[in-house]
Order: C-alpha cells, then structure tokens, then sequence
C-alpha cells in the first residue's frame, strides 16, 4: 500500500544514514541488509538491491557524504558502505537569530533555483521570524541554476580538478571561480590544455561534469581572477586605446553604458571623451554604433577608417 | 507557505531533529511547524517514524527517544545531534542572496547578514567576491540608491531617461512602485506622470536621477508578474525576419525572439517582434553587412541606409 510504503521508507532511510554514520567499519550491503529493519523484509536480492539503489541515489541528492571502500568480509573483495561524519556534519558556529533572520530575508528577497534555500536555512536552525512578512514580499530577483553549477560549485570549494566538453573539446579545468552576470553563469578557471585561465558558460557544457577527487590542484592564495570583461575586452584582436567623443546630451548615458570601463575628459561644452582600452574591435564598434549619430570613434585611425568603410557599406 | 517539495521529507528530517533536539526541555509544536514549513499531521507523522529508527539490534534503549504530547515535543540528542553540513546549492543560493541583497542595500561589514554570509563562506571554504560574483545587473550606485529609496518611501523622482526604441532622452516625473532585477539588468515599474500611466524602465538607460521632494501622488496598484520576456510585442508590432551571417552568434541571446533557426554554415534565421523601426535600423547598423532583413510584414521598408548616412555625416565634417 503506497502510504505505508512511504512511512516505511522514511524509517528505512533514517536507519541506514543512522548505521552508516555511526559504524566504525564499512558496512556490506549484506550486513546492511541484515540489519535495516526497512530491508530485512525483502526476501529476495534483486528486490533488495534495487532498493539499496534508491536509497542511494535518495542520500546522493541530498548531499549525504557516501564513502565506498573495498573490504574481505570473507576473504572476496566487496563493496563497504559508509558515510564520511567530518563531511556530514554541519562545521559552523551557530547563527544568532537576528543572522539567521537576515539570511531569510536575502533569500526571500534573491531567489537561486527553487528550494535550496530554505533547505539550507532549515539545516541552519529553521525559518527564524523576520520583521518584514516573508510571504508577503516579493523578490527582487530569481536566477534559475543550470546542470552542472552545483557540481561545479562543490568541485571549486573542495580544490577538484574537473573535466567537461565545451565546443566539441574534452576540458581539464581547476575551477576557481563561479560568476552569475547577464542573467547566465560562468566558470573560470585554469585550463590545462591551454594552460591558461578561461571562462566557460555553464549553460553551455556539452556533457556531465566529472570530477578528481579533493585536493586535486592547489590554489595560489595570491592568484587573482580578473572579473567578467565588458565585450570590447574580450581577447580576440590586438589591445588598442579607443577614444570616443559623445555630445553632451548622451554623456551622461554614454558613461553608464561604458560601466566604469572609461576614463572621462570632460569638454566645456559639456561633451565628453571616453578613452577605454579594447581588445575586441567588433564589440568595440558595436559599442560606439549603439551611440548612433551622438558619439564618434575618434581614434586609433586604423579602427575609425574601417568603421567610416562599414558605414559606407551600408550608406 | 512551504517552498519544500513532499519528497525532502527526509532531507528536512536531518535537519530539524538536531534543532528540535538542541531546545533544553524540547520545543512547542507550532513553533517547529513554523520554523521547518511543515503542518502538526506531518510533523506527528515524521515524530513516529523516528520513534522506530535506532540501529541494529533494535532494543529499546538503541532507539531514537521521542516524547512528543498534544502540543510539545523533545527528542534525546543521542543521534543526529548535529545538522548535516550545507550542500553546493544551499550554499550557493545564499551567497548569491547576500551578496545581492548588499550589492543593493550596501553592505555593513558588521550587521547580521555579513555576519552570517562570513559564517557561511568559513564552513563551506568559499570567499564570496574572490570565487563567487552575483551581477544582477550593472546600475550607477547612487541611481539604485535613489530608485530602491524612493521605492521604499513612496516618493517621487525626476529622470532623464534614454528611451533605446526611439533614440531619445526625455525628462520624466515618475513614481517607483517596484525594482527587481531580470535578465541580467535592473528595472522598475514606475508611475510615469508624462504617459500617464505605470511604465518599465531600465536602470541602465537613466542619464540623471534627482528626488523632486514630494511624496507620491499616485497609489500603487498590484501589478502582474512579468514573467520571463520583458519584451511584450504589441498589437501594432511589425513581424521581420532576419539573417545573420555565422561569426556573429553572440547577438540574439538577449533579445525576445519568436524563432531562431541555425543553419548548418552556423548563419541564423531569427523572427522577432519590433514596435520601433529605429531600433531596427540601429540593430542592422551594428550588424552590418552581415545581417538583412529577409521578411517583414511592414509594408514600408526599414531604412538602414539613412542611419548609416547619418552617422557618416560626424566622419565627413
């Protein structure tokens, strides 16, 4: 009967992380099936194993640490099932209510995916009241996850070298960075076929992320990940320095979209030069074309001729 | 009220016994619904079950103690006294969250969330700026300081805003009634006093922003979610098809398209919905001699030859 089934399923569960975290030994999948009370009434072993499956792949989407070693009950080499305790157990002082009541209140008002929040805050202490009606508020953002992040998240806290394919090639990346701008998140990391630090777009991984495990590559505390470039500064073409005049009625605007990227010479006429480096003469001219007939590409000469011949193109 | 799908019961079971079993003398049963998003049936339900988990050989004394009466409840902390450690996506989702929430509030390095966010970094060995950045959207500090004030206040505020569609910058008296991020930008609905009516602004398209002073004069009504296309075509929107040569894939992946087609060469075919033919013209302008339009159920032809005029007429003089 499905109600009992999933009452005894709880109960089954709970006794097997309980025997996995507390046993010094791995446990077989016999012994387990001995000693679980929710297994030791499955007569016959293609039913308990798909079973023991399930429940695996259940502690395996809740982040429970599983530790597979081989061990000689019985002089033959089988799988012993544990679970890791330092891994498992929550290591962080506790929170105040009053931080407990912030982070709510970040996560009502952020939401990233659909229910790791409150699962976490739950594993934190619970939903500690917050002044302002959690129910009642409506977020200011929600930023879906894609396949993948999480792995990736875990592999980068945890120094795991991971391996994706990305544009039809197999990759070899040290994950150091996660990075959510444009509504679409990115990895950065070192490269070790290219070795050299790249970015990938997550949601633009072409396969299942395998990972080494912990420990895998050491992180120089030093080292520095530059943030996510504007277009123009995406490394494709030699690094120029462009200076683009804009009219005083689109200054203002000009110089947010360059988003600090600019210095700003300011004219009395209240026009303005931006000089900005680019290493992209595509985005670059895209860039000051955006500007339609308020803004001129005044230097390098290079890129201002081939801009004028783009124009004439199209005149 | 609960986010929590009925499969993580279990998942919320691991976390609420080593709550429920760290209150000295136990915890009221509605202050445990209200903490862990669970009703009194559920809870009592879950309570029994794990009056019968212990581990082998199941006597008495090896199983989890339970006391649970019409309205209170205590658990003996011999097992899971301790929560189970945040996983990637709980740990991400609330770095994202405060970061956020400071990337708009401002951050005080000494208030509860950055407390808490420190708490959360130290147990999970991430160091949020250095190996996680949120960029919601890229917005001038003192506009968003001004809009989510206003917001918050109910006051009024005059822009000089950049309408991309039209290629003008108008003054606008306007009243914010709501900010959210989307997409990868900003935005507000805001009364607008010149339309008359509530309008969509981009945070990035607001030259200037002053505080007029006065409180607002309009009330706020509730509005519809946007859901995931800001862009709303229009009744009176033209229908165009373009093709866009293949090294230039990059363009389309922000616009609202009813249709992309990529072609084996990489080229792509892309139906969109436009109300303003110079934003059209400006987009063809970008794209250049790699781009034209290949359809358009608008009689009168786009002009892209008298932008590009236009722009040559500042290299001419």
């Amino acid at each position: 009967m499905p109600a009992n089934e999933q009452v005894d399923r709880r109960e089954r569960l709970m006794s097997l992380i309980l025997a996995l975290l507390h046993t010094e030994h791995p446990l077989t999948a016999e012994q387990l099936w001995e000693r679980i009370p929710g297994y030791a009434g499955i007569v016959n072993q293609p039913s308990f194993r798909q079973a023991f499956e399930r429940d695996k792949k259940e502690l395996r989407r809740h982040s429970v640490p599983l530790v597979i070693e081989t061990v000689y009950p019985t002089g033959t080499p089988v799988d012993g099932y544990r679970i890791d305790r330092k891994r498992y157990y929550l290591n962080m002082p506790p929170m105040d209510a009053d931080e407990l009541s912030a982070l709510r209140l970040a996560t009502t008002l952020f939401r990233v995916g659909d229910t790791s929040a409150d699962e976490g805050l739950f594993r934190l202490g619970g939903l500690e009241p917050t002044a302002v009606d959690p129910d009642g508020t409506v977020p200011l953002a929600t930023v879906d996850t894609v396949n993948g992040l999480d792995e990736l998240f875990t592999a980068m806290a945890a120094r795991s070298t991971v391996h994706f394919s990305y544009r039809g090639i197999g990759r070899s990346v040290d994950p150091l960075r996660i990075e959510l701008h444009g509504g679409r998140w990115y990895l950065a990391g070192h490269d070790h076929g290219h070795d050299e630090m790249r970015r990938y777009r997550v949601d633009r991984l072409e396969s299942s992320v395998t990972v080494d495990p912990p420990g895998s590559f050491t992180r120089d505390p030093d080292q520095v990940v530059s943030g996510l470039d504007p277009p123009w500064l995406y490394p494709v073409d030699d690094e120029v320095t462009a200076r683009i005049a804009v009219d005083a009625g689109h200054a203002d605007w000009a110089i947010q979209q360059a988003g600090g990227w600019a210095e700003v010479e300011r004219r009395d006429d209240g026009s303005v030069v931006l000089s900005m480096k680019a290493t992209n003469h595509d985005a670059l001219r895209w860039f000051v074309l955006e500007l339609l007939d308020h803004g001129e590409l005044l230097e390098p000469p290079e890129l201002r001729q081939e801009l004028i011949t783009w124009l004439e193109k199209l005149a | 009220m609960s986010r929590v799908s009925a499969s993580d019961k279990v998942g919320r079971l691991l976390a609420m016994v080593p709550w429920i079993a760290a209150q000295p003398g136990g915890v009221s049963v509605d202050e445990v619904c209200a903490r862990f998003s669970i009703n009194a049936k559920q809870l009592r339900s879950d309570l029994e079950i794990l009056g019968m988990v212990g581990i082998a050989p199941h006597s008495p004394d090896m199983l989890v103690e339970v006391a649970v009466t019409e309205d209170w409840v205590s658990i003996q902390p011999q097992w899971f006294d301790r929560p189970p450690a945040l996983s990637a996506a709980q740990g991400l989702a609330m770095l994202a969250a405060a970061e956020s929430l400071h990337g708009v509030q401002g951050a005080d390095p000494d208030g509860p969330l950055a407390r808490a966010l420190a708490k959360v970094e130290a147990s999970i060995g991430v160091v949020v700026g250095r190996d996680v950045e949120v960029d919601l959207g890229s917005a001038d500090e003192a506009v968003m300081d001004s809009v989510s004030q206003a917001v918050r206040e109910h006051t009024q505020l005059v822009i000089s805003y950049y309408s991309h569609g039209s290629d003008k910058i108008t003054e606008r008296t306007i009243e914010p009634w709501r900010l959210f991020a989307a997409n990868g930008y900003w935005y507000i609905d805001a009364w607008c006093h010149k339309a008359d009516e509530v309008r969509l602004f981009r945070l990035d398209r607001f030259a200037s922003v002053t505080s007029t002073g006065n409180g607002a004069t309009v009330e706020r009504q509730t509005l519809p979610d946007h859901g995931p296309d800001l862009y709303k075509p229009g009744a009176d929107d033209v229908k165009v098809t373009l093709m866009i040569d293949a090294d230039m894939p990059w363009v389309p992946d922000r616009w609202t398209t009813d249709s992309v087609t990529t072609g084996p060469d990489g080229s792509m075919e892309v139906e969109l919905s436009v109300s303003s033919r110079a934003w059209l013209e400006r987009i063809l302008v970008q794209l250049g001699p790699r781009a034209s339009v290949v359809n358009t159920t608008d009689d009168a032809a786009v002009d892209r030859s008298a932008v590009a005029r236009r722009i040559l007429e500042r290299y001419r003089r």
